[in-house]
């Protein structure tokens, strides 16, 4: 465990960030609480993160710093996203999602006009699913419609959509706050992704537009 | 759409009313608000007690509130005494008499002439202490200025510059202070104090840790990190110094 978790000190000298930004980013909610981890060490107490989602997490945020203020970038960054819809014309002009994937998602939810931005992840993942070829319409279909169904669960954050396919026979699984997961040898992971990093990639992709 | 209206709400003997929506919310006597409330303002020139939340555009509190919840506004000055069980969310926060808080407090300008008790976490963009103080948990703020007057604790210390020194005694009402609260023998204790710029005097820590560091007389650490600059007056003792 221990080769996975950087030390304070480490990451300000390796990101040249200072410790009044590494502070400021904490009080904006830019880095979560329990990513600060107390450890003792032969020195005395002493903060480590995560080494891998951190150091992503700043550069990201180095990035993005110059043309946003660090309260758009919280909320970019935060996993709730209540107040954001987006027309599917819209969708269809900023490329988002192939038409095809649209089309298909439409077939399912045909009421919808407006999307939510959970729903645009749902799409997002129909899109990412159908484009690679792993999967045929109604296993996609049998995802989005269980997404859907757990809108509130996904909400919370760390979720994770993995899709298994043992002899033909397709299941989803949505699981939180995971770690790894291990699946039998005739059983094939056809479909595995963090929401979250999903959901924050299309959010840049949304606001770069 | 249906709007409520708002009417105002003045107590001025005794009263025990249940909370709503309201423009003033004025308590002379002695008021208990026994629900979560919004308002435009809640002045409290008496005493008061409230059971719930509070979210107003500004408070200010002359005599004694306590708030049994969490408080959310804009501005707040305290001139008597403030007791609040949960979170304080406020953009200014004045404290000339005595806040004790059993939660967190955010707050983007953050000034304590008085004593201040917070059992959570502090953060603010400006925190100023020129009173007392005490947090058991850690202090985030972009720059810290604390002016001793009297014992005081902070558990931990983040942020770009932080200052803590003895307050002068240059004027007149400094000299008053000093005389009552005897700043003499008025001393700072952490265990960690972390920022880009430091200045400590009449400090006891068990770590500091910076890029520019200065420690002033009176302190006694034990150990010193620092990256680009180290000055130590020869008052105060350091068990360990590292340079990174």
């Amino acid at each position: 465990m221990n080769d996975e978790l950087i030390s304070k000190k480490d990451l300000l000298e390796l990101t040249g960030i200072s410790y009044g930004q590494l502070y400021r980013w904490k009080r904006k909610n830019l880095i979560p609480e329990e990513w600060f981890v107390r450890k003792s060490t032969f020195t005395g107490q002493e903060t480590f993160f995560p080494r891998e989602q951190m150091l992503s997490r700043i550069k990201k945020i180095q990035n993005m710093k110059d043309d946003l203020s660090l309260d758009d970038i919280a909320d970019l960054l935060s996993p709730d996203q209540t107040s954001f819809s987006i027309s599917k014309e819209e969708i269809l002009k900023q490329e988002i999602v192939s038409k095809y994937s649209l089309v298909q998602y439409a077939a399912i939810f045909p009421e919808r006009e407006e999307l939510s931005f959970y729903e645009l992840i749902y799409l997002h993942v129909l899109d990412s699913l159908l484009v690679s070829g792993d999967i045929h319409v109604d296993e996609g279909r049998m995802a989005i419609e269980f997404l859907r169904e757990h809108t509130q669960l996904i909400k919370q954050g760390k979720s994770r959509l993995i899709l298994l396919r043992k002899m033909g026979v397709s299941s989803c699984l949505l699981l939180t706050n995971t770690e790894s997961v291990y699946a039998d040898k005739k059983t094939n992971i056809v479909f595995d992704a963090a929401l979250d990093s999903l959901a924050e990639a299309l959010k840049i992709k949304i606001q770069g537009k | 759409m249906k709007t409520e209206t708002k009417y105002p709400l003045k107590i001025n003997g005794s009263m025990t009313v249940p909370g709503g929506a309201f423009t003033e919310v004025h308590i002379n006597g002695s008021g208990k608000i026994t629900s979560d409330f919004c308002c435009d303002s809640y002045h409290v020139n008496g005493q008061s007690h409230v059971i719930g939340n509070i979210t107003a555009e500004e408070v200010t509190v002359n005599g004694k509130a306590d708030v049994q919840g969490n408080l959310t506004t804009k501005e707040i000055v305290i001139n008597g005494k403030a007791d609040v069980t949960g979170n304080i969310q406020a953009s200014d926060i004045q404290i000339h008499g005595n806040l004790n808080i059993e939660g967190n407090v955010a707050a983007d300008d953050f000034v304590s002439k008085g004593k201040t008790t917070i059992e959570g976490n502090c953060e603010a963009e400006d925190f100023t202490s020129k009173g007392i103080i005490h947090i058991s948990k850690m202090l985030n703020a972009d720059s810290i200025e604390i002016k001793l007057n009297a014992d005081s604790y902070i558990k931990e210390i983040g942020g770009e510059e932080i200052k803590i020194r003895r307050e002068s005694m240059a004027n007149g009402l400094g000299k008053l202070i000093s005389f009552l609260a005897n700043p003499k023998s008025s001393t700072f204790t952490s265990d960690l104090i972390e920022g880009d710029e430091i200045y400590v005097e009449f400090t006891t820590a068990e770590i500091v840790r910076g890029n520019e560091v200065q420690i002033g007389p009176g302190c006694t650490i034990r150990r010193v990190e620092y990256r680009d600059e180290l000055t130590v007056d020869p008052s105060s003792t350091i068990k360990e110094t590292i340079q990174n």
